[in-house]
């Protein structure tokens, strides 16, 4: 049996890409010594915040919240969850029940917002409405109900669970589209929330592991449409390359992060919608011309 | 055990639990494994009868 390089008790985990084998006790410290050293050396949090937490029930957020309620007292930050519903049959009933109950254990005031109620569609009546794949619709519609919720809950700040493998996939995948604008963009700009991701620099295996370890209840269901997405496919490759060399989304945050510092991409200079005045590059917001697409498609019109 | 499903695979004595994700065809960072109530690594050996659960922790969305 390995034992944990820190004690001599049996390890449970080896961190391949750093050699560390670690036992439950000490994985747990090793893994909350890290997200504080990436909230802290990238200033993603100081005194006195409001922070909008996007939970969504599932391993990721949960830990998020839990952790961020962890340096709630010490930092004065005021949490305030936010659950959006896309109305997925049979997935997102199951996560939002567990969300509703880790906000009441840990006294966090939780906001849901549907697809239904904001846009009059959910997510399975959209789904084969338009040319778009349902992740595409989903992703950007919950990113504009999510900063839409933090904004008019006065958060300063909306924090989400994407780990080391969210973010790699989604470099990977501009740079396979090769969406340079994208790719190096920042995601701040006048009347966006300032977006964090605490989990960034870990592992999503190191995340299950960790609420697994904490004993924290979370599931790890899938969602129904996941497997028709691009990022599905990236997702296997990434699995694959760090399976043959451990490390490498380590190696694609760096690369991109020293990428970011090296070409000074001017910020896209944004202004409100005109239909319903949400932050964007162009008249109208990808979010208002989606729903108007599923709108068109859903009555039967060319979308 | 994987999604629900049971399967039986044989290894040979002393085997750790990386023979069985490669027999099963899964990889390292996409499973967490389980033997009885204990969480446990892939370099952990295997005794003859031991139950291996994997749980699939890599989610989709």
């Amino acid at each position: 049996m390995a034992k944990c390089s820190l004690c001599q008790r049996t390890a449970c985990y080896v961190q391949r890409y750093s050699g560390l084998r670690l036992c439950g006790e000490h994985f747990l410290r090793h893994f909350e010594r890290r997200v504080r050293r990436t909230v802290m050396s990238r200033g993603m949090l100081r005194r006195g915040l409001r922070v909008g937490v996007a939970l969504s029930g599932g391993k990721d957020s949960t830990v998020l919240l839990h952790l961020l309620h962890g340096y709630a007292e010490k930092l004065e930050l005021e949490l305030v969850a936010v659950l959006v519903d896309e109305g997925i049959t049979g997935y997102r009933e199951v996560s939002r029940r567990r969300a509703h109950k880790v906000c009441s254990e840990l006294g966090v005031e939780l906001q849901v917002r549907s697809f239904k109620d904001t846009f009059g569609f959910t997510l399975d009546e959209a789904a084969h409405a338009t040319r778009w794949k349902p992740c595409s619709v989903c992703s950007v519609l919950r990113r504009y109900l999510l900063n839409t919720a933090a904004s008019e809950l006065g958060c300063q700040r909306l924090a989400t669970g994407h780990n080391l493998d969210d973010v790699a996939q989604s470099v990977l995948m501009n740079y396979l589209r090769g969406d340079v604008e994208r790719l190096l963009r920042s995601s701040r700009g006048h009347g966006m929330v300032p977006r964090i991701k605490p989990l960034m620099e870990v592992p999503e295996k190191e995340v299950a592991l960790y609420a697994m370890l904490s004993g924290l209840e979370v599931g790890f269901e899938e969602c129904g449409y996941a497997g028709e997405s691009f990022r599905s496919l990236v997702r296997e490759v990434l699995l694959q390359l760090e399976e043959h060399t451990p490390g490498i989304r380590y190696g694609i945050l760096r690369g991109w992060e020293r990428l970011r510092g090296a070409v000074a991409m001017k910020p896209r200079p944004l202004r409100a919608c005109t239909r319903c005045g949400a932050p964007c590059s162009s008249e109208v917001c990808g979010a208002c011309r989606m729903v108007e697409a599923v709108r068109r498609g859903l009555k039967g019109e060319s979308p | 055990m994987y999604s629900g499903d049971i399967r039986e695979v044989e290894v040979r004595e002393g085997a750790r639990v990386e023979e069985v994700l490669e027999a099963v065809g899964l990889r390292r960072e996409e499973v967490v494994a389980k033997v009885g109530d204990r969480i446990v690594s892939e370099e952990e050996v295997l005794r003859d009868g031991d139950v291996v659960e994997l749980i699939r922790v890599i989610s989709g969305g």
